[in-house]
């Protein structure tokens, strides 16, 4: 199964640009959401959860979502799962914090959860 | 599979030239303790506090909580496959320091997670607010990188709860509890006319600071499987988990599963107890379809009548809780889900991220998003500046209703998912209807 990557996470970015397709775009955490919806909507399917991670959708700027590489059917899972996250996203409040540096952790700890995704991800 | 354990009460900490339990107190000897945790050339400094109920004092940021435990008869010892060897535990005679904790607590990322308030408000909402805690604050030498300081304090804590453990090694406990799991031939025999119900258990499972161990291995890579719920008693699963604090499950939540307590209580009486099922929450979708098929598969193996499924964290792991109550429902078998709620300060938002209309019976453990005031504290264990408090999960910059979190009087305006345990999955909790 092919499968591409939509993030706005750099370290994500430079580490695996290259050896799979990376979409990024250097937009918010809800951005990227509405990106897959977008995708989700053209027939492509959702292989990550978009709510990965405790650390919630108001605390982290970064977010990445595997979805197929192939467009299909429109598929109501992907759809409901999608749609679910940016509701989520949007009943947290905003936090107005500036993690200055610390930004790095966000980026390492989103990485981490995506990477715990590939290697099922390769076996199929 | 039978465990007795072993309840040596403890009513008091003090730091002492001997480590010992006498007389119901637990004498710590500070630099044996400093010596051990410094045997991680990781560790750059380290330094232990006291904290008991009712004084003024906040400890912030937690990682993890332990109860100290020891092995006294059978097999195995503490924590295996991760601080001994992977012999199977769960058998034979454990003792409990009751009322002493190991509580972890420093930096390990720039964000931060954790609070607990030893009296006023805010100790209402965690139960280490009743636990004699021994609190362990330790930093990394320059430039460790995050995978290794999390698992040098992780290793640390497990380290300090096993030297504590042992002090009670060759104490006479107070009180001894059996808790037994016969074979499945003789269980059926034993009760005929019980339900047969067991407890699905799910584990944090998604990467850095988000994992769970059994005997060692790191739950994610694995399928979905039986145990004895006195295994667990012994330490067979470990947090790794640092995010979240209001519905993680620190060590001594899985050391003092209520789940396991209440349905050895109900064992006999009104139910069969059959065992655990432990399952995962990855990340990748079909992980996630894969172990829930299996944890359903292994209900019907089992001949179940009814599950009890509580889950761990938000947002991800609701998807497998979902999964895992549909699935299970539809071989016939009853469910009863755990789970917590992130509804909104004003709890009209939608609770979970996931729903079906075969999860039909719920407990909750509580709102996270509800506002707490927390008042100031006269003693800080670890740190509790603007970079700490404003940037815990649950705290904020500049809210446009409450302002920043930290207030100039060392007050603390946050969402309860700040405190340790406050909405606990497993409902080891201080919130409740009853």
């Amino acid at each position: 199964m092919g499968f591409v990557v939509i993030t706005n996470n750099t370290m994500l970015k430079d580490k695996y640009d290259g050896e799979f397709d990376v979409l990024y775009h250097n937009v918010s955490l809800r951005e990227i959401f509405v990106i897959v919806r977008d995708k989700v909507h053209a027939g492509h399917e959702i292989l990550t959860h978009p709510m990965s991670g405790s650390v919630k959708p108001n605390e982290t700027p970064f977010k990445t979502v595997f979805i197929t590489k192939e467009k299909g059917k429109l598929n109501m899972d992907s759809v409901s799962l999608i749609e679910g996250a940016i509701a989520t996203c949007d009943k947290f409040v905003n936090r107005d914090i500036d993690y200055g540096s610390k930004t790095e952790d966000f980026q390492l700890i989103d990485l981490s959860l995506a990477e715990s995704a590939l290697a099922s991800l390769r076996a199929f | 599979m039978k465990l007795e354990l072993g309840y040596i009460f403890i009513k008091d900490i003090q730091f002492g030239n001997v480590s010992k339990v006498e007389g119901g107190v637990l004498y710590v000897n500070k630099d044996e303790l400093k010596k051990l945790v410094m045997e991680d050339t990781v560790i750059a400094s380290v330094d232990f506090d006291i904290a008991k109920p009712g004084e003024s004092v906040r400890i912030t940021p937690v990682k993890d909580v332990i109860e100290p435990r020891v092995k006294v008869e059978g097999t195995g010892a503490m924590f295996p496959g991760m601080l001994n060897k992977v012999e199977t535990v769960g058998n034979g005679k454990t003792h409990v320091l009751k009322g002493a904790a190991v509580v972890t607590c420093g930096k390990i990322v720039g964000f931060q997670e954790g609070i607990i308030d030893m009296s006023g408000e805010g100790a209402k909402y965690t139960p280490f607010s009743e636990t004699l805690n021994l609190v362990m604050v330790a930093d990394p030498v320059e430039g460790t990188k995050q995978h290794d300081h999390e698992k040098a304090i992780r290793m640390a804590g497990l380290k300090v709860a096993a030297y504590i453990g042992e002090l009670g090694k060759n104490v006479k406990a107070d009180e001894y509890h059996t808790f037994e799991t016969p074979n499945m031939v003789e269980g059926m025999k034993l009760y005929p006319n019980l339900p047969r119900v067991a407890y699905v258990l799910m584990l944090q499972t998604q990467g850095l600071l988000h994992d769970t161990y059994v005997y060692g291995v790191d739950m994610k890579q694995s399928i979905s499987t039986l145990i004895y719920p006195t295994e667990i008693m012994d330490g067979a699963i470990l947090s790794g988990n640092c995010v979240s604090a209001c519905d993680k499950n620190t060590t001594y939540h899985h050391q003092n599963n209520p789940v396991v307590h209440d349905m050895f209580d109900a064992h006999g009486k009104t139910i069969n107890f059959v065992g655990v099922i432990i399952t995962n929450e990855n990340v990748y979708l079909m992980d996630k379809e894969r172990s829930s098929d299996w944890s359903a598969k292994m209900a019907a193996m089992l001949g179940l009548d009814g599950v009890i499924i509580s889950q761990e964290g938000f947002g991800n792991p609701d998807t497998d809780l979902i999964m895992n109550c549909k699935k299970i429902e539809a071989k016939g078998i009853k469910t009863v889900i755990i789970t917590d709620e992130y509804a909104g300060r004003d709890g009209k938002s939608q609770s979970l991220a996931d729903a079906d209309v075969a999860a039909n019976a719920v407990v909750t453990g509580g709102n996270a998003n509800e506002v707490i005031v927390l008042g100031s504290m006269k003693k800080i264990i670890g740190k509790a500046d603007t970079t700490v408090v404003n940037t815990i999960a649950g705290g904020f910059g500049s809210d446009p209703v409450h302002g920043a979190s930290l207030k100039d009087d060392g007050s603390i305006i946050v969402e309860i998912q700040a405190i340790t345990g406050a909405t606990n999955e497993l409902g080891f909790n201080k919130m409740s209807a009853r």
